[in-house]
C-alpha cells in the first residue's frame, strides 16, 4: 500500500481548498462568461428583436425574424450552396482521407510513408488567404493552369470561378484540399492504435485485406471516424474565409460569389444594419450544427452496436 | 506487411508508392505555383501553355510588394497576437482545467458543463453581439479587442481537464501536500512538469488558431497598422491593379513563416494536432 | 447604456449645431461677397486661412483620410502636403481600400466612433449613418459654398441633400463614358461613335472575337455580370436610362414616395438585350471584365468612369491614342463622393479645414489630373484641360436634354440596389435559360419588383 494513503482520511473539502479553486478559477470564468456565455445567449435574445448597431432592441418581434429569413431568396440560396458544400466537403474530404489512412498506416511505411505523409498534410498548416489567392489563379478560365492541365486531356476550358455551380465546385476542391490532410493524419493514429492482432486473426481466417479493412478496422475505427466526420461539418458550415477571398471583388476579374451563411449573415448584420435577423441567421446556423451532431453520433453509435 | 511478398507483390506496391507521391505532389502543386509566379515577370503571366517554372527569374515583384505595403509590420502584428492569445490560452486552460479535475467544490459540475456547452457554440454564431459589446466598452479598433475573444478556449479547458486526470496523480499531489507545498505552489510549479506533452500540444493548436484567424480581425479592426498577416494579405490582393506575379509574392511572404515552422518543427506540430484533435 | 451613449451624442451633436449655426452667421454674411470671388482663388482662401491656425491649433494632430479609391490617394497626400506648409504640426494619414471592403469598414466603424476624421463616400450611402446622428452636418461656411448658384451642378446639390438638409463637401463626381477601341472599330469598318443603346449592341455583334474552338477571345461588349455589392445593379441602371427609365421612381417629385420602374417594358428588353447578347457570345461571364479586359484588349467596348483614362495610361500606354470615349446618348448617373467629418471626431474642425482646402480650385484640378476622376466643382474652367486630354470627351461633353439622375435619398437604397444586384448576377449566369423567353424574364423582374417594393414599405417609403 501507498505510504501516504493516510492522509486520505483527511476531509478534502474543507474550506480552504474550495477558497483557492474558486480564486484560481475566477479570472477566468469572468473572461469566459464576458467572451462566451453572454454573447451567445444575446445572440438568442437578439433573434427575437428587430435590433440597430446604433439602435439596440428597437421593437421585439418575436419569431418574425425566423419567419422572415425562410423566405428570404438570399438566406434561401445560402443555406442551399452551404449544405451542399458542407455534404459535399465532409464526404469528400473523410472518403479521401481514409483511403490515404489506410495505405499509409497499413501498407506503405516508414520514410517513405512518412514523407509521403508530410506532403498530404502541408496544406493543413498553410493560412487560408495566401492559398485561396493562389487557387484563385490557379482557377482562372484563361490562363489558370487548371484548365491549361485539363486541356491536355482535351477537357474544353471550365469556368471554374464565374459558373454559379462549378464556383461551388471550386470552393469544395480547395476546402476538400485544405481539410483532407487534416483527416488523414488523425485517421492514421487512429488506425496505429488498434492493435495488430486483430487483424493477424483475420489474416489467419483467410480474409482479404479489403474485408479486414471492412470488418475489422472500420469498426474498431469508428469512434475516430465519427469525430472527423463531426469536426469537418462543422467547419464546413462555418465556412467564409476562402468564400470571402476567392470572390473578391478585383477590377475585372471574373469571380461569382458563393453566398454562404456566414457570408449572409455578415452583409445582414453589417451591411443592411439589421442586427436582429442576423442573429437569427446566426441560431438558424447553430441548429443545423446542433442537429447534424446529434444525428451523426447517433447514426455511428448505432451502426457500431450493430 | 501481412502476409508473403512475392514478386509481383513487390511491383504493385511500387506502383502504390508512385501513385501516392504523384498525388502527394500535386496536393503541394498549389503552394509550388505561388512559388513559381512569384519569381515571374509580368509578361510571363498569361502565357499559354505555363512553364513550370520562370523563363527569366525576378525580385521585381517582391520590390513592388515591399514598396507598396509593410509586409513584416502584419507577420509581427501576426506573432505578437499569436503569441498573447498562446499565452492566455495555455494559462487558463491548464489552471482551469487542473481545478476542474483535481478538485470538488460546489458548482465544479455546472461550471464545467457550462464551458463544454459553450465549447460546441462555433464563434459564427456569436460574433454580432460580441462586437456590440466591444463597441460599448470602446475597444473596436483596438489591439485588445483583437485579443479579447483569443484569450480563452472552451475546448482548451475540456482538453486540460482530461490530460490532468490521465497524467497527474492524486498521490503526486498529496505528497506534495505533505511535504508543505502549498496549493499555488503546486499548482504553478509540480503540475506544469507533469503535464508539459498536453500544454505544447493545445500552444500549437491555440497558435495556429490565432494565427489563421480573419472574421475577427476584419470585423474589429479599421487601422492597417494593427492587422495581422492574414487579413493584410486579403485587403491587398483586393487595392489596386497589382497583377498575379505581386499577389503571389505578397502571398510567399505571408506563407513562408508557417513553412519554416513545419519544416523545423515538423514533429512537434504532427503531435499537436493529433494530440489535440484525439483526446476530444 | 447604449442609450445613454446615444442621447450624449445627441447633445454633442446639438451643441456643435448651435455653434457652427452661431459662426454661421458670420459667414453667411460673408457669403455673398465673396461666393463669387471663389474661383478667384486669393480672395476666398484670405479669411479661410486666418481660420485655419485656430482649426488645427499648434499642437502636433493627425487626420486619418480614409476612401474607397486607392487611386486617388496620391491626391490627397499631395493635398496634405500643401496643407502642411501652413500648417506644419498635422500629419495625414491616408487610407483607401477597394470599395466594397471600405463600405464594409464604415458599417463598424462609424458606429463605433473609431473611423477616420475625414471620410470619403457619398451622401447616400451614408444617410443610414446619418440618421442615427454619426455624421457632422456641414459648417454653415462650407454649406454656403456648396449651395452658392453655379458653385457646383443641381444634380450634385441634390444627391448632396438628405431629409432637406445639404450634407458632405463634393469632392468629385462619377459619371459614366462609353470606352471604345478605335483600331477595333475601324477593323470591323464601324465608322461612327454609338449613339443609341441599339448602337452599342450593334456594333458590339460586329466587335466580337472567336478562337478557332468557339470560344470567346474578345467581347464585343464587356457587360457587368457579377461581383458584389450594388455595382451590378448600377450598371444595369445606366442602360436603362437609356431607355428613359429608372431603377425606382418617386411617385411625385418631392413626395418621399417611391415605387420600382426597372420591371416594366423597357427594363424587361433591357435584361432580355443582356441575355442574347450572352446567348449569342457577344460577352461571356468567363473572360476578363471591365477595365482590366479594356487594357488586355480583351474587349472592344465598356461603360465605366473617368478614372480608367489614368489606369490605361499607367498600366496599357500601348493602347492610348487607340481608344476614344463617348458620352452615353440619353442619360447617367451622376454620384457624387463628397467629404465628411463623422460625429465626434477627434480634431473635427481642423479636419474641416483640410476640406476646406482642398475645395480650392489648385486641389481640385490636382485631383482630376492625378486620379482621372472628374472634380466635383463646375465653376472650374476645364476647356483647356480637355483640349490637353480628348479622351476625357465622353464625361465632358453631353448631348442635348441629356438626363442626370442621382441616387434617391432614402437610407434603403443600397440595400434595394444591393439586392437587385444579386438577383441579376443569378439571372445573368442562368442566360441559356432565360434567352428569348420574355415571359420568363418578365416574371423575374416582378418577383424582384415586388421585393423592392416590399423594402420601401418596411421603410415607410411605398408609393405604387
Amino acid at each position: 500500500m501507498h505510504p501516504l494513503a493516510a492522509i486520505r482520511g483527511v476531509p478534502r473539502r474543507s474550506w480552504m481548498r474550495w477558497r483557492f479553486a474558486y480564486l484560481v478559477l475566477l479570472p477566468t470564468l469572468i473572461l469566459f462568461t464576458f467572451l462566451r456565455v453572454v454573447p451567445t445567449a444575446w445572440a438568442f435574445v437578439m433573434s427575437f428583436f428587430e435590433w440597430g448597431l446604433v439602435k439596440p432592441a428597437e421593437k421585439f418581434v418575436g419569431l418574425d425574424n425566423y419567419i422572415q429569413l425562410l423566405g428570404d431568396k438570399n438566406f434561401q440560396t445560402a443555406f442551399t450552396n452551404t449544405t451542399v458544400f458542407a455534404v459535399a466537403t465532409t464526404v469528400l474530404s473523410v472518403v479521401l482521407a481514409l483511403v490515404l489512412a489506410a495505405f499509409l498506416a497499413r501498407v506503405v511505411r516508414g520514410r517513405t510513408g512518412g514523407l509521403i505523409e508530410l506532403l498530404y498534410f502541408a496544406p493543413v498548416l498553410v493560412p487560408m488567404v495566401p492559398v485561396t489567392l493562389g487557387w484563385r489563379e490557379i482557377f482562372n478560365y484563361n490562363h489558370g493552369v487548371l484548365n491549361a492541365f485539363l486541356g491536355i486531356f482535351g477537357v474544353n476550358r471550365v469556368p471554374w470561378l464565374s459558373d454559379p455551380d462549378m464556383a461551388l465546385v471550386a470552393v469544395i476542391i480547395l476546402s476538400v484540399w485544405k481539410q483532407v490532410g487534416y483527416n488523414m493524419i488523425i485517421l492514421i493514429v487512429g488506425m496505429r492504435a488498434i492493435p495488430q492482432i486483430y487483424e493477424e486473426a483475420g489474416a489467419v481466417d483467410g480474409a482479404s485485406a479489403w474485408q479486414r479493412f471492412r470488418h475489422i478496422t472500420m469498426p474498431l475505427l469508428a469512434p475516430v471516424t465519427l469525430f472527423v466526420i463531426v469536426i469537418t461539418t462543422i467547419a464546413s458550415y462555418n465556412v467564409f474565409t476562402q468564400v470571402y477571398v476567392l470572390a473578391s471583388d478585383v477590377q475585372g476579374s471574373p469571380g461569382r460569389l458563393v453566398r454562404v451563411i456566414v457570408y449572409d449573415l455578415f452583409e445582414n448584420g453589417f451591411r443592411f444594419f439589421n442586427m436582429g435577423y442576423a442573429a437569427a441567421e446566426a441560431v438558424y446556423l447553430f441548429l443545423i450544427i446542433m442537429i447534424l451532431t446529434l444525428v451523426q453520433f447517433r447514426f455511428l453509435r448505432g451502426s457500431r452496436a450493430e | 506487411m501481412i502476409g508473403r511478398r512475392t514478386g509481383v507483390s513487390r511491383v504493385l506496391h511500387w506502383i502504390l508508392v508512385a501513385l501516392l507521391a504523384l498525388g502527394g505532389l500535386a496536393v503541394v502543386f498549389p503552394i509550388f505555383w505561388l512559388f513559381s509566379v512569384s519569381f515571374r515577370p509580368a509578361s510571363e503571366l498569361n502565357v499559354l501553355p505555363p512553364t513550370l517554372f520562370p523563363v527569366t527569374w525576378t525580385l521585381k515583384n517582391y520590390e513592388t510588394v515591399f514598396a507598396r505595403a509593410p509586409m513584416l509590420t502584419y507577420l509581427w502584428n501576426s506573432f505578437v497576437f499569436a503569441t498573447v492569445s498562446t499565452l492566455f490560452i495555455i494559462l487558463t486552460s491548464s489552471t482551469a482545467g487542473y481545478i476542474f479535475a483535481k478538485f470538488r467544490f460546489p458548482g465544479n459540475n455546472f461550471l464545467f458543463m457550462l464551458v463544454l456547452a459553450t465549447a460546441i457554440v462555433p464563434f459564427e454564431i456569436y460574433m454580432v453581439p460580441l462586437f456590440l459589446q466591444m463597441n460599448a466598452l470602446h475597444l473596436v479598433n483596438q489591439p485588445l479587442g483583437l485579443f479579447l475573444p483569443f484569450l480563452v478556449l472552451s475546448y482548451g479547458i475540456f482538453f486540460m481537464r482530461q490530460n490532468t486526470i490521465t497524467s497527474v496523480p492524486d498521490e503526486i499531489l498529496d505528497a506534495a501536500r505533505i511535504d508543505g507545498m502549498s496549493e499555488t505552489g503546486i499548482m504553478i510549479r509540480l503540475v506544469p512538469r507533469l503535464l508539459a506533452p498536453a500544454v505544447s500540444a493545445l500552444a500549437i493548436l491555440a497558435f495556429i488558431q490565432a494565427w489563421t484567424a480573419f472574421i475577427w480581425p476584419l470585423l474589429i479592426l479599421n487601422d492597417p497598422k494593427y492587422f495581422p498577416m492574414e487579413l493584410a494579405l486579403s485587403q491587398f490582393a483586393n487595392t489596386g491593379s497589382s497583377n498575379f506575379g505581386v499577389t503571389s509574392a505578397a502571398s510567399v511572404i505571408a506563407l513562408l513563416p508557417s513553412i519554416i515552422a513545419f519544416l523545423f518543427l515538423r514533429r512537434r506540430i504532427v503531435e499537436g494536432i493529433t494530440i489535440t484533435g484525439l483526446k476530444g | 447604456m447604449q442609450h445613454l451613449r446615444f442621447g450624449k451624442h445627441l447633445a454633442a451633436g446639438a451643441a456643435l449645431l448651435i455653434a457652427v449655426s452661431a459662426c454661421g452667421g458670420n459667414n453667411a454674411s460673408a457669403g455673398p461677397t465673396t461666393g463669387p470671388g471663389a474661383t478667384g482663388g486669393p480672395a476666398a482662401t484670405g479669411p479661410a486661412g486666418t481660420a485655419s491656425a485656430d482649426a488645427c491649433g499648434t499642437e502636433p494632430v493627425t487626420l486619418n483620410v480614409w476612401g474607397g479609391y486607392p487611386e486617388i490617394d496620391a491626391a490627397y497626400k499631395k493635398a496634405g502636403d500643401d496643407f502642411k506648409a501652413t500648417h506644419p504640426n498635422v500629419d495625414f494619414i491616408v487610407f483607401s481600400t477597394d470599395l466594397r471592403g471600405f463600405e464594409q469598414k464604415l458599417t463598424t466603424a462609424l458606429p463605433s466612433k473609431t473611423a477616420g476624421e475625414v471620410v470619403i463616400r457619398t451622401t447616400n450611402f451614408l444617410a443610414r449613418f446619418i440618421d442615427q446622428g454619426l455624421i457632422d452636418p456641414l459648417p454653415a461656411d462650407i454649406k454656403a459654398e456648396v449651395t452658392a448658384d453655379g458653385a457646383y451642378a443641381p444634380e450634385v446639390v441634390k444627391d448632396n441633400t438628405y431629409k432637406d438638409d445639404v450634407w458632405g463637401m463634393p469632392i468629385f463626381t462619377g459619371g459614366t463614358g462609353i470606352y471604345y477601341n478605335t483600331d477595333d472599330y475601324a477593323a470591323a469598318s464601324i465608322t461612327t461613335p454609338p449613339a443609341s443603346l441599339e448602337d452599342l449592341a450593334a456594333n458590339a455583334r460586329k466587335l466580337a472575337v472567336k478562337d478557332g474552338s468557339g470560344t470567346l477571345t474578345k467581347s464585343g461588349w464587356s457587360l457587368r455580370l457579377s461581383g458584389q455589392g450594388s455595382g451590378v445593379a448600377e450598371k444595369f441602371w445606366i442602360l436603362l436610362i437609356q431607355k428613359g427609365k429608372t431603377l425606382i421612381r418617386e411617385t411625385a417629385e418631392g413626395s418621399g414616395k417611391w415605387v420600382a420602374e426597372y420591371d416594366g417594358p423597357e427594363g424587361q428588353a433591357l435584361l432580355g438585350m443582356y441575355m442574347d447578347l450572352l446567348k449569342e457570345g457577344v460577352d461571356s461571364p468567363n473572360i476578363e471584365h471591365d477595365a482590366k479586359a479594356f487594357e488586355t484588349k480583351q474587349t472592344a467596348q465598356f461603360l465605366r468612369e473617368s478614372w480608367v483614362i489614368n489606369e490605361i495610361a499607367a498600366t496599357a500606354p500601348d493602347l492610348v491614342g487607340h481608344y476614344a470615349t463617348v458620352s452615353p446618348p440619353v442619360g447617367d448617373i451622376l454620384t457624387t463622393e463628397s467629404m465628411f467629418v463623422p460625429a465626434g471626431a477627434a480634431n473635427a474642425d481642423c479636419a474641416w479645414e483640410f476640406i476646406r482646402f482642398m475645395r480650392e480650385p489648385e486641389q481640385q484640378m490636382n485631383l482630376t489630373k492625378v486620379s482621372g476622376w472628374l472634380l466635383a466643382r463646375k465653376d472650374i474652367d476645364l476647356t483647356q484641360f480637355l483640349s490637353e486630354n480628348p479622351t476625357y470627351k465622353g464625361f465632358l461633353e453631353h448631348p442635348d436634354n441629356f438626363q442626370l439622375y442621382v441616387t434617391p435619398p432614402i437610407a434603403e437604397f443600397d440595400e434595394i440596389e444591393t439586392k437587385l444586384a444579386t438577383h441579376l448576377v443569378d439571372a445573368y449566369a442562368d442566360y441559356e435559360n432565360l434567352a428569348g423567353k420574355p415571359d420568363a424574364i418578365k416574371g423575374l423582374l416582378d418577383d424582384w419588383a415586388k421585393e423592392t417594393n416590399d423594402i420601401l414599405s418596411a421603410n415607410g417609403h411605398y408609393g405604387g
